[in-house]
Parts: structure tokens; C-alpha cells; sequence
């Protein structure tokens, strides 16, 4: 009846501020922007979606709050990355590491790439937990299969024995979604988590990621040329194009009043199928 | 087109060789032939930069007409087993089934040889000439070539640009040669680069046992085995042609590095 | 005189693939990847093949235009056994059918220029250098593109460009019968857009019949006539495109539409039902119906009995399911 307005009615402070980020790449002895300006909140236990079309910036934006973006395409990248308060631009790679994967989760588009192939499930996870966590290994084991349970993972204890490559995409995805929550993250960032997937499948997928973020009470900031996957996850909306950011806005004030004629477009070629 | 420094240097020494190999009979400061018995053994002097051998013969000569051998051995085996191997390979890869089972099957047995041993015993059945040993290396070169051509066509063959071809109703051997053949070159080119090194070594090797040219004919390998012989009171006998050997395989061993630099997609997104 | 003559007819396609499962299991396994597909196409037709990864629709399509021949069943198209063994056969048959794929990326051969890939379809023909020419820009120019095109090479455009000429050079023939595999779905939505409106237009254009697979349920209700929809190797449902959406009945078909995102947030909290699971893993083929271990309604015969379609109503509308 009334629109779904997330909950947020005292102001908190944002968990993640990017402010004034440009990146610019070195294309052909050629200083190309590629970011230009972007500046976003993403407040606790909300989702920012990022939507765009390819090229438009938004995987270097998540790249770049990660900073793993390397040097070679890299040639500078200026601005604020204030994680919980602290500028991660002024950190080394090395200060970085501590950060990846502990406080930060990061969920790549395609999962079988993402994945090491010699590797099984377990031995990824055990290795991802034991890297950020004091535990044990039977500790360790422990924690990935109520890992791979809470992220739907049919047979946990069976399939953790598996290589990428035996699962299905589905599965390959849940098993990449649980590496990233294997620490407790306070912040997932996911790049285009169900692109690669089957429609059924991201439905699954997306429920998936409803439903954790309400029981780890995490921020989300979710990547994807989709505008319908946006509509579906998101409770605040960037729009990228070529670096910039075109609008940003509440999901509902989006999609029912967009303010700039490139978001109408967008909105208009999703109405139209 | 060359990357790096070392590209280029293998590219001007083989420049050179080949020159010096083409125009031996009219740049060659003496007759390689030319025994001066009186003379053998000389050290390196003005006139004979590189010193004489044990008889008497100008070794800067003789190495410049033993490129034409080395050089056009290494370049003539490797164009014929080439052109053999890519066939099959091509063949083999694109039409599958039982004709690549044998020819795999074979290719495994001929890897398994001691390729060098193999050589010698086809070149000793046959007779000790350079037309045999050009037999003998063809007979081992081939397979390389066999072996990585069906590699690649295997993963080309399925790309849909060739599955596109196959829909425009052209014959297999058009698709082979115009649509799969050009995209699988590049590894190709390196190959024959690296063979050719890989070849004049052998020929060395093979005129050094005194299975190749036959006695007195100016061959880096054979020159080296005569000086075997004085190498205490005459090591410059062996040693202007073994650097030679050394020169021309290294400077085929910078081209191919370079050419397989230039030709990995990944370098060229710079 | 029948009023719609169809172009194509298959019948009980099978495909199987062996699995290679280590040596002693040599040549037994093997992937049954069409399961009897049965399917006709009408000329002047658009038929759409719907269906998620790895449900056989793109094996379909590569079975009909030979690139890998069914291991049984039978294709005619125009009623005549289709026989490719000579050298003329092939020609003629690929004259008339022809495809277009899904990566624009892979489909063009990197080391030729455009101009050479248009102009090869009628060289292969027997055309002379200027009448190729000339069909060549003609081709270009039904795609939107123009001269300047010649003499590039692929990866000098864009991927909407790349498809355009995708679509010229299996159009420059005027072939009969197109067939179009998932041709739009590695594209943005605008060029995505773009692109069917394109297709559209050739199609009346160019006189043509149109096979066009995608996953996408949305693009098959805009784009085709008629639709089948796939699951495992077997047609599960048939039905008029534009009442695919509304009235499509199989559990399956009715959980690929539920699952497509709603793209109105305030839509969100009125969740569908999803299906549970995922496809079995190659090979695993359930007996009885296909869909029975991920169907929310699944009964008494559907684990032993497999449905075969079976008409609705008096019009085509087919489904396979015990439910009707």
C-alpha cells in the first residue's frame, strides 16, 4: 500500500563515504578519466545499488573502494574512501589486506573465475577464515559449513568437498557469497552477483541477499546493469554514465519520479519489455 | 614492432649472418678452400682476423660459407617440417576421430626418442650427407609443429566465428586455411623460431660427430670437431665457430621471445 | 492448399553426447541433452525457443543448421530431408538457412576485414567482385551501417555494431529462414533495443522466417509469434507469444515468470512463489517429468510418468504437464 521507505528515521552516520573519487587509467601513454567526481554515503544496514551500463564506471567504483584496482591500467586515483572514519586512500596496499575480506566482503559477477579451480570449497573457506580469524582449523571447518548452510548451500557438509567446477553456478555463487561473509564483513560489496546467473536462479540468489542483510544487519553496495535487480534490492540508487554520477536517489523516488532525462531512458527500455 | 632491446638485437645478428651467408663467395676475404699447409695453425693477424686451421685455411672464410649451410639447413628444415606438421595438425584438430588417435599416438612415439639419437641412427642407415641430414631433422621437426597446431585448433575450431563459416556452406579445407589457419600463426611463427635454433644446433652436432657435411666442406659443426683435435696449442680453431653457434642460436632464441611477447594478447593491451 | 506452409519440421530430436567418466566407464554415460523435441515452424513466422542455460536450445539450434547433426529424429525443411553430404547441398541449404550468434565478440573472424566476411557469403556463390560489392553495402545499409565499414576490422566496433554485422552477412544472401541465437543478450538494453527493432524491420524486409532463442521471457512476448519454452531437453510448453506472460500454465513456465524482477520497488514485498533447487547436473535426468523435483505441485504420476504435450485449447496452445 504505502511504499516500502526503509527505516531510517534519526540520521545515522554513513559506514562508508566516498567522496570527490576520480580514477584515471593510462590507455595507450593516454591519461583516460574513468571516474570523475563520484561521491555516494552508504549508511548502515542499507543498500546503495549502482546501476549503469557497461563502461559507465560502476565495477571501478567498487574496485576502487576496495582498491584493487593495479597499477599498470591505474595511473592516479585522488578523493576520500572513509571507511567507518578511516581514509583508506592514504593506506599502503599492505595496511589494506587486513581490511579485504575482514571488514569488507567483496562477491565478484562470475564465481568460476572468481574461485581457484585446484582448490576445494572447504580449503577456500578454511583458508579465507583462518587468514583474518584466531581460530583453529577444526574451528575453521566448523564455522564454514554453518557458512555454506546459512547461504542455502543444499548438502553443506558434502558439497565443501567439491572443486568450483563440480557445483552448479548457483551453488559456485552461494559458495563465493559465503567466502565473503565468512569474516563478518560490515560492508559487502557485490559487482553484478547475479548477472551470470539463470532467472530462477537470481531470484534465489536475491532472496538470499534480503535475507542476510537482515540477519547481519550489513551494508550492501550492490553493482548491476539491471535496473529491475536494483528495483528488487536496493533502498538508495546511484546512476552511472561514462564515470559520472548521473542521479542519486531514494529507490522509490527513482523509479517513480526520476528527475534527469538518462534515467527516464533507462527506466523507459525496462517498461518497454 | 620490437618490444624490447634483445628482440631487435636477435633480429640485426641474424640480419648479418644471413648477409654474410648469402654473399660469402664475393665478400669472403679468401677461398675456403684454400689450403696453406705452411701457414696452419696460425694465430689471429691482420690479414687472418680469426686466424688460420690446421691447414692453413682462412677460418673467417670458412665461417662465413659455413653459415650458407647452417643457416639455409636450419631455415629448409623447418619450412618443410613446418609445412608438414601444420598440415597434419590442422587435419588432425578440425576432422578428430581415429586419424588424430594415430597421428597423436605417433607424435608420442617420435616425442619419446632421444631426438639427437634418433638422428644419428637415421643419418647413419641413410648415409652421412647434409640432403640426409635434412631428412633425418625432418623427420624429428615435424612434430612440434603437428602437436601444437592441433593444440590450437582444437580450442579455434570451436569459436563461432568458424562455426559461422561452416554455416556460409564453404568447403573444411577453405575454413582450415582462410578462417582457422590465420588466427593460430602467431604461436606458429614462434615456434619456427625457436626450431631454427634447435635445427642448426643439431646440424652442428651432427657434422661435429661427422655424420653431416662431408669432410673438408665448410660446417660450423665440423670446423668445431677439427678443432677438437688441437685445441691445447690452437683454441681458436674451435673457438671462432663455436661462437658462431652460439651467436645465431641466441640470437633465434631473442626473436622468439620477442615475437611470443608480441603476439600474447595480454601484452598488447599495454 | 494449407494456409501456412511450414519451412521447418523436427521431429523426435534426440541428442546424446558421451561422457568420458575415467577408463572403465568408457563410451557407457552419456548426456542426454535433447530429449524428443518435436517442433514446426510456419513460414513467415517468428518462433521463439525459450528456456534457461543448458536447457538444449542452443543444441536445438545447431542440430537444425548441422553444425552438430541430431543422433536421431528427423529435420525437413520445406518438407525434404535435409542431406548436406555434397559440396552443392551444403551450399544450397546454407543459401537459405542461416544463422546468427550470440557473441558478436566471437562470431567474426579477428583477421578479416568486415568487407571480406560480408563478401565471402557470395563469393562462396559465384558472384562476381562488383556484384559482391555491391551486395555488401546494400547489406550494410539494411543494418544501419555504411561504406566506412568495409575495410575495418571487427574489434574497431562496438558490440551492437558487431552484431549489425553479424546480421548483414546472414542476411546478404536473402536467406529463407534465419535463425537467431540469443542474439541480443550480451548487449546493453538500449542496443538491446535497438537491435530488435532492427530485426523487426528486416524481417518484413527481407521476407523472412525467424527461429529466435533467448532466456529472456520479456524479449520473446515483445519480438516472436509463437513460443516454445525448454526445460532439460524437452519442449514444456507452446504457446502464442503474446499470451505467454498472462496465460503460460506450466509450473515451470509460470516459475521463470515469476522469478523475473519487478521493476517497481514497491512491488517487491509482494513475493511470488519461487522454485526451489537448481537443474540437476548434466546427465541427471529424473525420471518421470523433468521439472517434479523443483515443481511446488508435483502429484502422484509426475515422478514415474513423463507428460507429453497435449492441447489446451483449440488453438496451438500445448502444454506438458499431469496438471492439465
Amino acid at each position: 500500500m504505502t511504499p516500502t521507505t526503509p527505516e531510517k528515521t534519526d540520521t545515522p552516520t554513513p559506514i562508508l563515504v566516498v567522496k570527490d573519487l576520480n580514477v584515471v587509467f593510462r590507455v595507450k601513454h593516454h591519461a583516460v578519466p574513468i571516474i570523475k567526481n563520484i561521491s555516494f554515503n552508504l549508511f548502515p544496514k542499507q543498500t546503495l545499488g549502482i546501476v549503469g551500463e557497461s563502461g559507465s564506471g560502476k565495477s571501478v567504483t567498487a574496485l576502487s573502494v576496495m582498491k584493487l584496482i593495479d597499477t599498470p591500467p591505474l595511473l592516479h586515483m585522488t578523493g576520500q574512501i572513509l571507511f567507518q572514519g578511516r581514509d583508506l586512500m592514504t593506506l599502503s596496499n599492505r595496511q589494506m589486506q587486513p581490511l579485504r575480506g575482514k571488514e569488507l566482503g567483496f562477491i565478484f559477477q562470475e564465481p568460476m573465475t572468481a574461485l581457484n579451480p585446484v582448490l576445494t570449497i572447504k580449503d577456500q573457506l578454511v583458508e579465507m577464515i583462518r587468514n583474518h580469524l584466531k581460530v583453529t582449523r577444526r574451528e575453521a571447518v566448523d564455522r564454514a559449513v554453518s557458512l555454506l548452510t546459512e547461504v542455502g548451500m543444499p548438502n553443506p557438509g558434502q558439497r565443501m568437498r567439491n572443486y568450483p567446477h563440480q557445483l552448479s553456478g548457483g551453488m559456485r555463487q552461494r559458495a563465493m557469497i559465503a567466502m565473503a561473509l565468512s569474516c563478518n564483513p560490515k560492508v559487502l560489496i557485490a559487482d553484478e552477483p547475479t548477472t551470470a546467473l539463470d532467472v530462477t536462479i537470481q531470484a534465489q540468489v536475491l532472496e538470499l541477499f534480503r535475507t542476510l542483510q537482515e540477519e547481519r544487519q550489513m551494508s550492501l553496495l550492490f553493482i548491476s546493469h539491471d535496473l529491475r535487480v536494483i528495483a528488487e534490492i536496493a533502498d538508495q540508487v546511484m546512476v552511472m554514465r561514462d564515470g559520472k554520477n548521473i542521479e542519486s536517489a531514494n529507490v522509490d523516488r527513482l523509479f517513480h519520479s526520476p528527475i534527469r532525462a538518462y534515467t527516464r531512458e533507462l527506466l523507459g527500455l525496462i517498461r518497454y519489455q | 614492432m620490437f618490444q624490447s632491446k634483445w628482440t631487435y638485437i636477435g633480429a640485426v645478428i641474424i640480419a648479418v649472418f644471413a648477409l654474410a651467408a648469402i654473399f660469402a663467395p664475393w665478400l669472403a676475404p679468401y677461398n675456403p678452400y684454400d689450403m696453406r699447409l705452411a701457414e696452419q695453425l696460425s694465430l689471429p693477424t691482420l690479414e687472418h682476423f680469426m686466424g688460420q686451421d690446421a691447414n692453413g685455411v682462412d677460418i673467417f672464410s670458412r665461417l662465413m660459407h659455413g653459415a650458407r649451410i647452417s643457416l639455409s639447413v636450419g631455415v629448409i628444415v623447418v619450412l618443410i617440417s613446418g609445412t608438414i606438421g601444420i598440415t597434419m595438425g590442422l587435419v588432425s584438430g578440425y576432422y578428430g576421430g581415429w586419424p588424430d588417435t594415430i597421428l597423436m599416438r605417433l607424435v608420442d612415439i617420435l616425442m619419446a626418442f632421444p631426438g639427437l639419437l634418433l638422428a644419428i641412427a637415421l643419418v647413419s642407415v641413410l648415409g652421412p650427407n647434409i640432403l640426409n641430414v635434412v631428412i633425418a631433422l625432418t623427420v624429428l621437426g615435424w612434430v612440434s609443429f603437428a602437436r601444437l597446431v592441433r593444440g590450437q585448433v582444437l580450442s579455434v575450431k570451436e569459436r563461432e566465428y568458424i562455426q559461422a563459416a561452416r554455416t556460409s556452406g564453404q568447403s573444411d579445407a577453405r575454413i582450415m586455411v582462410v578462417h582457422i589457419f590465420p588466427n593460430i600463426l602467431s604461436p606458429v611463427i614462434v615456434q619456427a623460431t625457436f626450431s631454427v635454433a634447435g635445427v642448426i644446433i643439431a646440424e652442428s652436432s651432427l657434422s661435429f660427430l661427422g655424420l653431416g657435411a662431408p669432410p673438408g666442406t665448410p660446417s660450423w659443426g665440423a670446423m668445431l670437431s677439427e678443432g677438437k683435435q688441437v685445441i691445447l696449442e690452437a683454441p681458436h680453431v674451435s673457438i671462432f665457430p663455436g661462437l658462431a653457434i652460439m651467436l645465431v642460436v641466441m640470437a633465434f632464441n631473442f626473436l622468439g621471445d620477442g615475437l611470443r611477447d608480441r603476439f600474447d594478447p595480454k601484452s598488447t593491451i599495454n | 492448399m494449407m494456409i501456412s506452409e511450414n519451412i521447418l519440421e523436427c521431429t523426435d530430436i534426440i541428442k546424446h553426447f558421451p561422457v568420458r567418466g575415467g577408463i572403465w566407464r568408457k563410451g557407457r554415460n552419456r548426456i542426454h541433452v535433447l530429449n524428443g523435441i518435436s517442433l514446426t515452424i510456419h513460414k513467415g513466422e517468428i518462433m521463439g525457443l525459450a528456456g534457461e542455460s543448458g536447457c538444449g536450445k542452443s543444441t536445438l539450434a545447431k542440430a537444425i543448421v548441422n553444425l552438430s547433426p541430431p543422433s536421431a529424429g528427423q529435420i525437413l525443411y520445406n518438407g525434404r530431408r535435409v542431406s548436406l553430404d555434397s559440396a552443392r547441398e551444403k551450399k544450397r541449404f546454407y543459401k537459405d538457412v542461416q544463422m546468427i550468434f550470440q557473441d558478436p565478440f566471437a562470431s567474426l573472424n579477428p583477421r578479416h576485414k568486415v568487407g571480406g566476411i560480408i563478401g565471402e557469403m557470395l563469393r562462396i556463390h559465384g558472384a562476381s567482385p562488383a556484384d559482391t560489392e555491391n551486395a555488401v553495402l546494400l547489406a550494410l545499409k539494411d543494418v544501419g551501417l555504411d561504406s566506412s565499414a568495409l575495410d575495418k576490422y571487427p574489434h574497431e566496433f562496438s558490440g551492437g555494431q558487431r552484431q549489425r554485422v553479424a546480421i548483414a552477412r546472414a542476411l546478404v544472401n536473402h536467406p529463407k529462414l534465419l535463425i537467431a541465437d540469443e542474439p541480443v543478450s550480451s548487449l546493453d538494453l538500449a542496443t538491446q533495443h535497438r537491435i530488435i527493432e532492427l530485426l523487426k524491420s528486416l524481417k518484413s524486409r527481407y521476407d523472412l522466417t525467424v527461429l529466435f532463442i533467448s532466456h529472456d521471457l520479456n524479449l520473446i512476448a515483445d519480438f516472436c509469434d509463437r513460443t516454445a519454452v525448454m526445460y532439460m531437453g524437452s519442449i514444456c510448453e507452446l504457446i502464442s507469444a503474446d499470451q505467454l506472460l498472462t496465460h503460460g500454465r506450466h509450473p515451470y513456465v509460470r516459475a521463470l515468470i515469476d522469478s523475473i524482477p519487478i521493476s517497481d520497488p514497491r512491488m517487491r514485498m509482494k513475493k511470488r512463489t519461487l522454485v526451489s533447487g537448481e537443474v540437476p547436473i548434466a546427465g541427471d535426468l529424473p525420471t518421470g517429468c523433468a521439472f517434479h523435483p523443483r515443481c511446488p505441485h508435483r502429484f502422484d504420476p509426475c515422478d514415474v510418468h513423463t507428460p507429453r504435450l497435449r492441447s489446451l485449447t483449440a488453438d496451438a496452445h500445448q502444454v506438458a504437464c499431469h496438471l492439465y
